[in-house]
């Protein structure tokens, strides 16, 4: 299926092109706020409906809506917590299944919304599922739009867990300290029509989430699950290891997590493979994490440029990766994306250019 | 508040009034003992993790044979109020000042299809979708999807809804050969 169209609304800028063009210079929107490190709109935003509205219509802006409106459109909203601000104020807006049913409402397009909740791997799985409900022919196209907000409700709850770190996250650096929470919103546009697209889309071979049976909120040592999921991912899309030409990685920069996906990297044979994780620019941005970093990985590919992973400068597992230190030229064919999160769920999906 | 687990053999186990009036806590707790469950991580869950491995529980064993040997279960399962009722309870805690990152760590959806994997080692595909009312339309096409594509061989579909005191669960199974129509039935 065909994927593109993708759209970024974030504190570093309310646009795809805009976001790429302020990292791949360096720009990191994580800064102290409270005491906190996080990445997040000042002030803090309130409300995550009028920020998936924007980000639709960015991304609607950059196909053919007409297409969208005749054929059949599925809505999949990803998100851990929604609008968990109200949680006290107006419990019925705290439900998540609001924002699917006000954005169906709204957009014409739209036949049909859903809401998926699966902790971090949200938004990569709901790309996936969108792949399947389309290769099924349940739909002609898929709106994809992820978002979480930088809450004290969440914050509060990392800070218990000792999980977050008190300087900008440093992913898979041997000095990492733990995570930093970020707010965004992102949204991607699927379809079985490669021609609605104003630019170029490339095309999403499949992919997959399996559970590790291990621990409800630590990853599992041997990285199992994560294993088992690119390895399901790889034989889904007749591919093997050699084919992907770039890793992008959750790398959230908790010591157990990005461990395990270095374990798991390592033993597929991913070592000369060129890797990085987004969350050193915009932190872990939750039920958005999978399609915000997808769609920097679209712009990317787009672009013919690596990003460095931000906050990373050495590592010390058993076997080397090949980390991005620094923005890498390089024409790019075929990536592999992936995401871990609570409740053991691991997700891992190919997108290829056309 | 309903529940019905339904089995392969097309019949299901609807609990008793009596059971269905009961306080959340002392019906999970009751049920808890009446499996028999010996499994002690139980008490450290929340409601809507108990609810889900009380219905899992309960077709796994009107159905072992089923299950046996069979290493991809999928698990697909929906309700309308996610996590909130243990979310109200975080935030509780924040506004006391006690945050507790056993309570923070159930405020996901998702952490039922976890404890249920664990519980019962399975490794394989599971996810989580919010509607206001069960979808069963949703529920079964992904099931086939994952049934069709042998990403799984057998599902664990359905509606696990907690929040305050009122709870409802409507489970069944999804095979290749399940009887779809008799299954939306009792789901619906």
């Amino acid at each position: 299926m065909y994927i593109g169209a993708e759209s970024i609304v974030s504190p570093l800028g309310k646009s795809a092109e805009d976001v790429f063009r302020k990292i791949s210079s360096g720009i990191t929107s994580l800064a102290e706020k409270r005491g906190v490190i996080q990445s997040s709109f000042t002030p803090n935003e309130l409300e995550l409906l009028p920020l998936m509205r924007e980000s639709i219509l960015e991304s609607i802006s950059k196909i053919n809506k007409d297409y969208l409106s005749k054929t059949r459109t599925l809505l999949i909203v990803s998100t851990t917590k929604g609008e968990i601000n109200l949680i006290n104020s107006n419990i019925s807006k705290a439900h998540l299944y609001y924002l699917s049913h006000e954005l169906s409402h709204e957009f014409d397009c739209i036949d049909k919304g859903i809401v998926l909740s699966t902790a971090c791997v949200s938004g990569l799985q709901s790309l996936i599922i969108a792949n399947d409900m389309l290769s099924n022919g349940f739909f002609e196209n898929v709106i994809i739009c992820g978002g979480d907000l930088a809450s004290n409700f969440v914050i509060e709850g990392f800070t218990s867990f000792y999980a977050l770190s008190s300087a900008p996250c440093k992913p898979f650096d041997k000095d990492r300290k733990g995570l930093n929470i970020g707010e965004a919103v992102s949204t991607i546009i699927m379809s079985k029509n490669e021609n609605i697209f104003n630019y170029t889309p490339f095309r999403f071979l499949g992919g997959c989430s399996i559970n590790d049976a291990n621990h409800i909120s630590a990853p599992h040592r041997d990285a199992e699950g994560l294993i088992r999921s690119i390895e399901n991912s790889l034989e889904i899309c007749n591919l093997s290891v050699e084919d992907i030409d770039f890793i992008n990685a959750h790398g959230t920069a908790t010591v157990y997590n990005d461990g395990m996906e270095a374990t798991a990297f390592s033993k597929l044979g991913f070592n000369n493979t060129p890797i990085n994780s987004l969350k050193g620019f915009f932190g872990h941005t939750l039920g958005a994490a999978g399609v915000i970093e997808v769609a920097v990985s679209l712009q990317s590919m787009r672009n013919n440029l690596l990003l460095e992973c931000k906050g990373f400068n050495s590592q010390s597992f058993e076997k080397e990766l090949d980390i991005l230190t620094e923005n890498r030229k390089l024409e790019i064919n075929t990536i592999l994306k992936t995401s871990s999160g609570f409740g053991g769920f691991n997700a891992s999906a190919i997108i290829q250019k056309i | 508040m309903t529940g019905i687990v339904f089995n392969k053999s097309e019949t299901s186990v609807k609990f008793s009034n009596e059971l269905l009036h009961l306080d959340i806590d002392i019906f999970l707790k009751k049920m808890y003992s009446e499996l028999d469950l010996d499994y002690p991580k139980f008490f450290k869950m929340d409601n809507l993790c108990k609810l889900g491995m009380i219905g899992t529980e309960l077709l796994y064993r009107n159905n072992i044979e089923l299950f046996n040997n069979k290493k991809k279960i999928g698990i697909i399962l929906q309700n309308k109020s996610s996590s909130l009722d243990t979310d109200i309870k975080h935030q509780d805690g924040i506004r006391k000042k006690s945050v507790s990152p056993a309570t923070f760590v159930y405020t996901l959806p998702n952490i039922v299809i976890g404890e249920i994997s664990i519980k019962h080692k399975w490794q394989s595909e599971g996810v989580f979708f919010i509607n206001e009312e069960l979808d069963y339309e949703l529920l079964s096409q992904y099931s086939n999807i994952l049934l069709n594509g042998n990403r799984t061989e057998i599902n664990i579909v359905g509606w696990v809804e907690v929040f305050k005191n009122q709870f409802k669960l409507h489970l069944g199974i999804l095979a290749k050969s399940t009887s779809t129509e008799k299954l939306k039935e009792a789901l619906s």
